[in-house]
Protein backbone atom coordinates (compact mmCIF):
# COMPACT_ATOMS: atom_id res chain seq x y z
CA UNK A 1 0.00 0.00 0.00
CA UNK A 2 2.65 2.12 0.97
CA UNK A 3 4.55 1.54 -2.35
CA UNK A 4 1.45 2.09 -4.08
CA UNK A 5 1.01 5.88 -2.82
CA UNK A 6 4.36 6.28 -2.95
CA UNK A 7 4.26 5.78 -6.61
CA UNK A 8 1.03 6.95 -8.10
CA UNK A 9 0.02 9.63 -5.48
CA UNK A 10 -0.06 12.03 -8.04
CA UNK A 11 -2.09 10.10 -10.23
CA UNK A 12 -4.81 9.54 -7.44
CA UNK A 13 -4.64 13.37 -6.90
CA UNK A 14 -5.42 13.67 -10.45
CA UNK A 15 -7.92 11.09 -10.87
CA UNK A 16 -9.67 12.90 -7.59
CA UNK A 17 -10.04 16.53 -9.34
CA UNK A 18 -11.47 14.39 -12.44
CA UNK A 19 -14.13 12.56 -9.97
CA UNK A 20 -14.87 15.96 -7.79
CA UNK A 21 -15.83 17.90 -11.31
CA UNK A 22 -17.87 15.09 -12.21
CA UNK A 23 -19.98 14.69 -9.17
CA UNK A 24 -20.08 18.52 -9.04
CA UNK A 25 -21.92 18.48 -12.97
CA UNK A 26 -23.80 15.73 -11.25
CA UNK A 27 -25.41 17.81 -8.65
CA UNK A 28 -26.93 20.85 -12.19
CA UNK A 29 -29.58 17.58 -12.68
CA UNK A 30 -29.97 16.64 -8.83
CA UNK A 31 -33.20 18.39 -6.40
CA UNK A 32 -30.28 17.70 -3.58
CA UNK A 33 -26.71 17.76 -3.89
CA UNK A 34 -24.09 15.59 -5.61
CA UNK A 35 -22.90 13.40 -2.73
CA UNK A 36 -18.86 14.84 -2.75
CA UNK A 37 -20.79 18.43 -2.03
CA UNK A 38 -23.38 16.36 0.73
CA UNK A 39 -20.18 15.14 2.72
CA UNK A 40 -17.58 17.57 2.57
CA UNK A 41 -20.55 20.02 3.77
CA UNK A 42 -21.69 18.00 6.67
CA UNK A 43 -17.99 17.63 8.05
CA UNK A 44 -17.73 21.33 7.61
CA UNK A 45 -20.90 21.76 9.29
CA UNK A 46 -19.76 21.38 12.96
CA UNK A 47 -16.88 23.84 12.48
CA UNK A 48 -19.45 26.06 11.01
CA UNK A 49 -21.39 26.14 13.36
CA UNK A 50 -18.53 26.92 15.93
CA UNK A 51 -17.32 29.41 14.42
CA UNK A 52 -20.40 31.03 14.00
CA UNK A 53 -21.28 30.78 17.95
CA UNK A 54 -18.33 31.94 19.06
CA UNK A 55 -18.65 35.19 16.39
CA UNK A 56 -22.61 35.03 18.25
CA UNK A 57 -20.87 35.51 21.98
CA UNK A 58 -18.47 38.20 20.85
CA UNK A 59 -21.31 40.42 18.99
CA UNK A 60 -23.34 39.54 22.53
CA UNK A 61 -21.00 41.23 24.62
CA UNK A 62 -20.66 44.04 22.21
CA UNK A 63 -24.25 44.80 22.13
CA UNK A 64 -24.75 44.48 26.05
CA UNK A 65 -22.63 48.18 26.33
CA UNK A 66 -24.43 49.74 24.02
CA UNK A 67 -25.48 53.08 24.48
CA UNK A 68 -28.52 53.16 27.31
CA UNK A 69 -30.08 56.44 25.67
CA UNK A 70 -30.11 54.99 22.43
CA UNK A 71 -32.17 52.21 23.81
CA UNK A 72 -34.70 53.85 25.38
CA UNK A 73 -35.84 55.92 23.16
CA UNK A 74 -36.02 53.07 20.52
CA UNK A 75 -38.25 51.60 22.95
CA UNK A 76 -40.54 54.10 23.73
CA UNK A 77 -40.75 54.81 19.42
CA UNK A 78 -41.69 50.94 19.75
CA UNK A 79 -44.42 51.95 22.39
CA UNK A 80 -46.01 54.28 19.94
CA UNK A 81 -45.64 51.86 17.30
CA UNK A 82 -47.24 48.52 19.14
CA UNK A 83 -50.41 50.94 20.32
CA UNK A 84 -50.52 51.61 16.62
CA UNK A 85 -51.15 48.21 15.67
CA UNK A 86 -52.96 46.70 18.42
CA UNK A 87 -55.87 49.34 16.78
CA UNK A 88 -54.97 48.32 13.27
CA UNK A 89 -55.46 44.97 14.83
CA UNK A 90 -59.29 45.76 16.58
CA UNK A 91 -60.37 46.88 13.29
CA UNK A 92 -59.05 44.11 11.75
CA UNK A 93 -60.69 41.59 13.58
CA UNK A 94 -63.77 43.65 13.04
CA UNK A 95 -63.18 43.33 9.49
CA UNK A 96 -62.43 39.65 9.91
CA UNK A 97 -66.00 38.81 11.59
CA UNK A 98 -67.56 40.49 9.00
CA UNK A 99 -65.90 38.95 6.29
CA UNK A 100 -66.51 35.62 7.14
CA UNK A 101 -70.43 36.29 7.79
CA UNK A 102 -70.60 37.69 3.64
CA UNK A 103 -68.41 34.30 2.56
CA UNK A 104 -71.11 31.94 4.62
CA UNK A 105 -73.76 33.72 3.29
CA UNK A 106 -72.09 33.58 -0.44
CA UNK A 107 -71.40 30.11 0.37
CA UNK A 108 -67.35 30.41 -0.14
CA UNK A 109 -64.33 28.42 0.89
CA UNK A 110 -63.13 29.23 3.76
CA UNK A 111 -60.04 30.88 4.07
CA UNK A 112 -57.29 29.26 5.42
CA UNK A 113 -53.16 29.85 5.28
CA UNK A 114 -51.27 26.44 6.75
CA UNK A 115 -47.59 26.84 6.74
CA UNK A 116 -45.23 24.01 7.95
CA UNK A 117 -42.00 25.75 9.38
CA UNK A 118 -39.15 23.99 10.05
CA UNK A 119 -37.11 26.86 12.72
CA UNK A 120 -32.93 26.90 11.34
CA UNK A 121 -30.02 28.90 12.64
CA UNK A 122 -27.87 30.46 10.35
CA UNK A 123 -24.32 29.23 11.09
CA UNK A 124 -22.58 31.11 7.77
CA UNK A 125 -23.91 34.19 5.67
CA UNK A 126 -22.17 35.41 2.32
CA UNK A 127 -19.15 33.34 1.81
CA UNK A 128 -18.53 35.33 -1.41
CA UNK A 129 -18.58 39.08 -3.02
CA UNK A 130 -20.66 38.02 -5.74
CA UNK A 131 -23.52 36.11 -4.20
CA UNK A 132 -26.09 36.97 -0.97
CA UNK A 133 -26.53 33.74 0.41
CA UNK A 134 -26.83 32.34 3.96
CA UNK A 135 -26.23 28.49 5.06
CA UNK A 136 -28.74 27.16 7.24
CA UNK A 137 -28.01 23.80 10.08
CA UNK A 138 -31.02 22.10 8.53
CA UNK A 139 -31.38 19.64 5.47
CA UNK A 140 -32.56 16.70 4.08
CA UNK A 141 -32.97 15.12 7.70
CA UNK A 142 -35.43 17.92 8.58
CA UNK A 143 -37.81 17.84 5.80
CA UNK A 144 -35.99 20.76 3.76
CA UNK A 145 -35.89 20.66 -0.01
CA UNK A 146 -34.81 22.66 -2.63
CA UNK A 147 -36.80 25.58 -3.61
CA UNK A 148 -38.60 25.82 0.08
CA UNK A 149 -38.95 29.27 0.63
CA UNK A 150 -37.77 31.03 4.15
CA UNK A 151 -38.89 33.40 6.23
CA UNK A 152 -37.74 35.47 9.23
CA UNK A 153 -39.56 35.77 12.34
CA UNK A 154 -42.02 38.65 11.67
CA UNK A 155 -43.24 36.67 8.19
CA UNK A 156 -41.18 38.50 5.92
CA UNK A 157 -39.47 36.45 3.24
CA UNK A 158 -35.90 35.78 3.42
CA UNK A 159 -34.82 33.87 0.69
CA UNK A 160 -34.89 30.62 -1.37
CA UNK A 161 -33.24 27.33 -0.65
CA UNK A 162 -31.51 26.84 -3.35
CA UNK A 163 -29.19 23.85 -2.18
CA UNK A 164 -29.71 20.75 0.51
CA UNK A 165 -27.90 18.11 1.97
CA UNK A 166 -28.39 16.04 4.75
CA UNK A 167 -28.10 18.19 7.52
CA UNK A 168 -27.39 21.59 6.02
CA UNK A 169 -28.78 24.13 3.27
CA UNK A 170 -27.94 27.00 0.95
CA UNK A 171 -30.37 29.56 1.21
CA UNK A 172 -29.85 32.78 -1.60
CA UNK A 173 -31.54 35.72 0.09
CA UNK A 174 -33.95 37.97 -2.22
CA UNK A 175 -31.18 40.33 -2.86
CA UNK A 176 -29.08 37.82 -4.94
CA UNK A 177 -28.91 38.14 -8.65
CA UNK A 178 -30.18 34.66 -9.22
CA UNK A 179 -33.69 35.75 -7.52
CA UNK A 180 -36.72 35.69 -9.32
CA UNK A 181 -39.95 35.85 -7.38
CA UNK A 182 -43.67 36.50 -8.47
CA UNK A 183 -44.84 39.85 -6.69
CA UNK A 184 -47.99 41.94 -6.05
CA UNK A 185 -48.44 45.10 -5.23
CA UNK A 186 -50.35 44.75 -1.59
CA UNK A 187 -52.40 48.03 -2.13
CA UNK A 188 -53.31 48.35 -5.91
CA UNK A 189 -53.38 44.18 -6.03
CA UNK A 190 -50.84 45.12 -9.45
CA UNK A 191 -48.49 41.66 -10.58
CA UNK A 192 -45.14 42.02 -10.84
CA UNK A 193 -41.47 40.22 -10.97
CA UNK A 194 -39.16 40.57 -7.95
CA UNK A 195 -35.67 40.07 -9.75
CA UNK A 196 -32.00 40.62 -7.77
CA UNK A 197 -30.06 42.63 -9.35
CA UNK A 198 -26.05 42.54 -9.09
CA UNK A 199 -25.80 46.33 -8.90
CA UNK A 200 -28.46 46.75 -6.07
CA UNK A 201 -27.57 43.66 -4.39
CA UNK A 202 -24.50 45.42 -2.15
CA UNK A 203 -26.71 48.02 -1.24
CA UNK A 204 -29.35 45.02 -0.44
CA UNK A 205 -32.04 46.51 -2.40
CA UNK A 206 -33.79 44.64 -5.42
CA UNK A 207 -36.06 45.65 -8.62
CA UNK A 208 -39.83 45.21 -9.36
CA UNK A 209 -40.17 44.45 -12.68
CA UNK A 210 -42.43 43.91 -15.45
CA UNK A 211 -44.83 46.38 -13.75
CA UNK A 212 -48.26 46.63 -15.56
CA UNK A 213 -49.01 49.62 -17.85
CA UNK A 214 -51.22 52.34 -15.81
CA UNK A 215 -49.62 51.02 -12.13
CA UNK A 216 -49.83 53.91 -9.84
CA UNK A 217 -46.77 52.55 -7.32
CA UNK A 218 -46.20 54.90 -4.33
CA UNK A 219 -43.27 55.09 -2.64
CA UNK A 220 -43.72 53.03 1.02
CA UNK A 221 -45.77 50.35 -1.08
CA UNK A 222 -45.48 46.92 0.39
CA UNK A 223 -44.98 44.13 -2.02
CA UNK A 224 -45.72 40.46 -1.01
CA UNK A 225 -45.19 37.02 -3.21
CA UNK A 226 -48.01 36.66 -5.39
CA UNK A 227 -48.62 32.68 -5.10
CA UNK A 228 -49.05 31.84 -8.77
CA UNK A 229 -47.74 29.16 -9.50
CA UNK A 230 -47.69 27.59 -6.85
CA UNK A 231 -43.97 27.27 -5.80
CA UNK A 232 -44.19 29.87 -2.69
CA UNK A 233 -47.19 31.12 -0.30
CA UNK A 234 -48.93 34.35 -1.35
CA UNK A 235 -48.58 37.12 1.32
CA UNK A 236 -45.08 36.68 2.11
CA UNK A 237 -43.78 40.03 2.69
CA UNK A 238 -40.93 40.82 -0.04
CA UNK A 239 -40.12 44.78 0.88
CA UNK A 240 -41.19 48.05 0.52
CA UNK A 241 -40.91 50.34 -2.78
CA UNK A 242 -37.99 52.83 -1.86
CA UNK A 243 -37.86 54.41 -5.24
CA UNK A 244 -39.59 54.06 -8.94
CA UNK A 245 -37.74 54.58 -11.75
CA UNK A 246 -38.18 54.51 -15.33
CA UNK A 247 -35.76 52.23 -17.66
CA UNK A 248 -33.23 52.83 -20.06
CA UNK A 249 -35.62 52.06 -23.05
CA UNK A 250 -38.05 55.14 -21.42
CA UNK A 251 -40.70 52.62 -21.96
CA UNK A 252 -41.39 50.93 -19.14
CA UNK A 253 -40.64 51.68 -15.26
CA UNK A 254 -39.41 50.23 -12.58
CA UNK A 255 -38.91 49.98 -8.76
CA UNK A 256 -36.34 49.45 -6.01
CA UNK A 257 -37.69 47.92 -2.98
CA UNK A 258 -36.03 47.52 0.21
CA UNK A 259 -36.61 43.75 1.81
CA UNK A 260 -38.43 43.61 4.86
CA UNK A 261 -35.98 41.28 6.87
CA UNK A 262 -33.11 42.96 7.86
CA UNK A 263 -30.54 40.39 5.89
CA UNK A 264 -27.66 41.32 7.94
CA UNK A 265 -28.47 40.72 11.62
CA UNK A 266 -30.58 37.69 10.62
CA UNK A 267 -30.01 34.69 13.32
CA UNK A 268 -32.90 32.56 13.38
CA UNK A 269 -34.94 31.87 10.37
CA UNK A 270 -38.15 29.57 9.27
CA UNK A 271 -38.14 26.99 6.15
CA UNK A 272 -41.60 26.76 4.82
CA UNK A 273 -41.55 22.99 4.65
CA UNK A 274 -45.13 22.87 2.96
CA UNK A 275 -47.88 25.18 2.91
CA UNK A 276 -52.31 25.04 2.24
CA UNK A 277 -53.02 28.91 1.53
CA UNK A 278 -56.77 29.61 0.69
CA UNK A 279 -57.51 32.81 0.05
CA UNK B 1 14.52 16.27 -8.36
CA UNK B 2 13.20 14.91 -5.18
CA UNK B 3 11.69 11.07 -4.26
CA UNK B 4 7.98 10.16 -4.52
CA UNK B 5 7.80 10.30 -1.02
CA UNK B 6 8.98 13.68 -0.25
CA UNK B 7 7.27 14.52 -3.28
CA UNK B 8 4.28 13.39 -1.70
CA UNK B 9 4.89 14.95 1.75
CA UNK B 10 5.19 18.17 -0.45
CA UNK B 11 1.78 18.36 -1.54
CA UNK B 12 0.49 16.98 1.65
CA UNK B 13 2.18 20.34 3.42
CA UNK B 14 1.07 22.28 0.40
CA UNK B 15 -2.68 21.36 1.28
CA UNK B 16 -2.42 21.31 5.01
CA UNK B 17 -1.49 25.09 4.60
CA UNK B 18 -4.49 25.41 1.61
CA UNK B 19 -6.79 23.88 4.57
CA UNK B 20 -5.12 26.88 7.49
CA UNK B 21 -6.07 29.42 4.99
CA UNK B 22 -9.84 27.83 4.25
CA UNK B 23 -10.05 27.82 7.93
CA UNK B 24 -9.09 31.12 8.78
CA UNK B 25 -11.34 32.18 5.65
CA UNK B 26 -14.12 30.63 7.29
CA UNK B 27 -13.70 31.91 10.72
CA UNK B 28 -12.55 34.81 10.80
CA UNK B 29 -12.41 37.12 7.27
CA UNK B 30 -15.61 36.12 5.64
CA UNK B 31 -16.84 37.84 9.24
CA UNK B 32 -15.50 41.40 8.62
CA UNK B 33 -16.18 44.02 5.85
CA UNK B 34 -13.76 46.15 4.49
CA UNK B 35 -14.76 48.86 2.19
CA UNK B 36 -18.07 46.85 1.74
CA UNK B 37 -16.11 43.41 0.76
CA UNK B 38 -15.47 41.10 2.64
CA UNK B 39 -11.49 39.73 2.05
CA UNK B 40 -11.64 36.48 -0.35
CA UNK B 41 -8.14 34.44 -0.33
CA UNK B 42 -8.99 31.49 -2.14
CA UNK B 43 -7.75 33.06 -5.92
CA UNK B 44 -4.47 33.47 -3.53
CA UNK B 45 -4.40 29.73 -2.97
CA UNK B 46 -4.85 29.32 -6.46
CA UNK B 47 -1.75 31.28 -7.35
CA UNK B 48 0.78 31.67 -4.96
CA UNK B 49 1.76 28.47 -4.29
CA UNK B 50 1.93 27.69 -8.13
CA UNK B 51 4.56 30.47 -8.20
CA UNK B 52 7.04 27.98 -6.27
CA UNK B 53 6.38 24.75 -8.24
CA UNK B 54 6.42 23.84 -12.05
CA UNK B 55 3.44 24.92 -14.44
CA UNK B 56 2.53 21.41 -14.34
CA UNK B 57 1.96 20.68 -10.96
CA UNK B 58 1.29 23.99 -9.80
CA UNK B 59 -1.90 24.01 -12.24
CA UNK B 60 -2.56 20.57 -10.51
CA UNK B 61 -2.47 21.71 -7.27
CA UNK B 62 -4.69 25.06 -8.27
CA UNK B 63 -7.68 22.62 -10.13
CA UNK B 64 -7.65 20.75 -6.44
CA UNK B 65 -7.90 24.39 -5.11
CA UNK B 66 -10.89 24.95 -7.29
CA UNK B 67 -12.68 21.80 -6.68
CA UNK B 68 -12.32 22.49 -3.12
CA UNK B 69 -13.90 25.93 -3.68
CA UNK B 70 -16.64 24.24 -5.46
CA UNK B 71 -17.69 21.69 -3.14
CA UNK B 72 -17.56 24.79 -0.40
CA UNK B 73 -18.66 27.85 -1.82
CA UNK B 74 -22.07 28.99 -3.60
CA UNK B 75 -21.16 29.87 -7.07
CA UNK B 76 -22.92 31.16 -10.14
CA UNK B 77 -22.46 27.49 -11.82
CA UNK B 78 -20.97 24.41 -11.15
CA UNK B 79 -17.69 24.11 -11.54
CA UNK B 80 -16.59 27.58 -11.40
CA UNK B 81 -13.87 27.65 -9.39
CA UNK B 82 -12.63 24.47 -11.52
CA UNK B 83 -12.65 25.96 -14.70
CA UNK B 84 -10.94 29.27 -13.65
CA UNK B 85 -8.39 28.52 -10.97
CA UNK B 86 -6.62 26.01 -13.13
CA UNK B 87 -5.80 29.27 -15.33
CA UNK B 88 -4.79 31.67 -12.65
CA UNK B 89 -2.31 28.70 -11.16
CA UNK B 90 -0.37 28.16 -14.84
CA UNK B 91 0.15 31.81 -15.36
CA UNK B 92 1.40 32.15 -12.12
CA UNK B 93 3.96 29.40 -12.99
CA UNK B 94 4.84 30.59 -15.87
CA UNK B 95 5.18 34.23 -14.40
CA UNK B 96 7.24 33.18 -11.94
CA UNK B 97 9.27 31.11 -14.09
CA UNK B 98 9.81 33.52 -17.15
CA UNK B 99 9.77 37.19 -15.68
CA UNK B 100 9.63 37.23 -11.35
CA UNK B 101 11.25 35.11 -9.41
CA UNK B 102 9.05 33.74 -6.65
CA UNK B 103 8.59 35.93 -3.82
CA UNK B 104 6.34 38.97 -2.45
CA UNK B 105 6.74 41.15 -5.72
CA UNK B 106 5.94 37.92 -7.81
CA UNK B 107 3.05 36.42 -5.29
CA UNK B 108 1.11 40.43 -5.41
CA UNK B 109 1.66 39.92 -9.04
CA UNK B 110 -0.07 36.41 -9.42
CA UNK B 111 -2.43 37.50 -6.79
CA UNK B 112 -3.65 40.37 -9.27
CA UNK B 113 -3.82 37.72 -12.34
CA UNK B 114 -5.72 35.28 -10.62
CA UNK B 115 -8.33 38.09 -9.37
CA UNK B 116 -8.41 39.05 -12.70
CA UNK B 117 -9.24 35.90 -14.03
CA UNK B 118 -11.91 35.29 -11.56
CA UNK B 119 -13.75 38.48 -11.33
CA UNK B 120 -13.40 38.45 -15.42
CA UNK B 121 -15.35 35.13 -15.39
CA UNK B 122 -17.50 36.15 -12.45
CA UNK B 123 -18.69 39.38 -14.88
CA UNK B 124 -18.71 36.99 -17.93
CA UNK B 125 -21.25 34.70 -16.58
CA UNK B 126 -23.43 37.51 -15.27
CA UNK B 127 -23.61 38.97 -18.95
CA UNK B 128 -24.01 35.46 -20.82
CA UNK B 129 -27.25 35.22 -18.12
CA UNK B 130 -28.46 38.47 -18.76
CA UNK B 131 -27.74 40.36 -15.62
CA UNK B 132 -24.74 41.95 -17.14
CA UNK B 133 -23.06 44.55 -14.41
CA UNK B 134 -19.78 45.46 -16.01
CA UNK B 135 -19.02 48.83 -13.93
CA UNK B 136 -20.28 47.22 -11.03
CA UNK B 137 -18.50 43.82 -10.97
CA UNK B 138 -15.56 46.12 -12.10
CA UNK B 139 -15.59 48.15 -8.94
CA UNK B 140 -16.26 45.32 -6.50
CA UNK B 141 -13.49 43.69 -8.04
CA UNK B 142 -11.32 46.43 -7.84
CA UNK B 143 -11.96 46.49 -3.51
CA UNK B 144 -11.87 43.04 -3.30
CA UNK B 145 -8.18 42.77 -4.23
CA UNK B 146 -7.43 45.46 -2.64
CA UNK B 147 -8.84 44.10 0.62
CA UNK B 148 -7.43 40.48 0.27
CA UNK B 149 -4.35 41.84 -1.00
CA UNK B 150 -2.40 43.17 2.62
CA UNK B 151 -3.49 38.71 3.22
CA UNK B 152 -0.63 37.50 0.15
CA UNK B 153 2.10 38.71 2.58
CA UNK B 154 0.89 36.40 5.28
CA UNK B 155 0.09 33.49 2.48
CA UNK B 156 3.54 33.59 1.25
CA UNK B 157 5.44 33.20 4.13
CA UNK B 158 3.31 30.43 5.01
CA UNK B 159 4.32 28.24 1.34
CA UNK B 160 7.61 29.82 1.59
CA UNK B 161 8.39 27.98 4.34
CA UNK B 162 7.06 25.03 3.20
CA UNK B 163 8.83 25.17 -0.33
CA UNK B 164 12.17 25.70 1.55
CA UNK B 165 11.46 22.70 4.03
CA UNK B 166 10.91 20.48 1.52
CA UNK B 167 13.69 21.66 -0.95
CA UNK B 168 16.59 22.04 1.86
CA UNK B 169 19.01 22.34 -1.62
CA UNK B 170 17.54 25.21 -3.42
Amino acid sequence: MKNFLKNNGLWILFAGAVISVALALMSYFSATSAPLVNAVNVLVSPFRSAYTAVATWFNDKQNYYRDTTALLDENAALRKRVAELEADLRQAADDSKENEILRDALELRKQRRELELESAMITERSVTNWTSSLTLNKGTSHGVESGDAVIDGTGSLVGVVREVGLNWCTVLTVVDTDTSLGAQVFRTKDLALAVGNFTLMEEERLRLELLPAGCQLLTGDLVQTSGLGGYYPSGLVIGTVEEILVDDSGAASYAILTPAADLSSLTEVFVIKSFDVVT
Amino acid sequence: MLARNETIFKWFLYSAAAVLCLTVQGAVLQRFTLWGVIPFVCPLLASIPATWESPAAGTVFSLAVGVTCDLLLPAPIPCFYTLVFPLAGLFSSLLSHSILRPGFLCSLAAAAIAFALTDCFACFVLWSRGKAAWEAGAFVALREFCVTLPWSVPVTLLFRAVFRRTHPDD
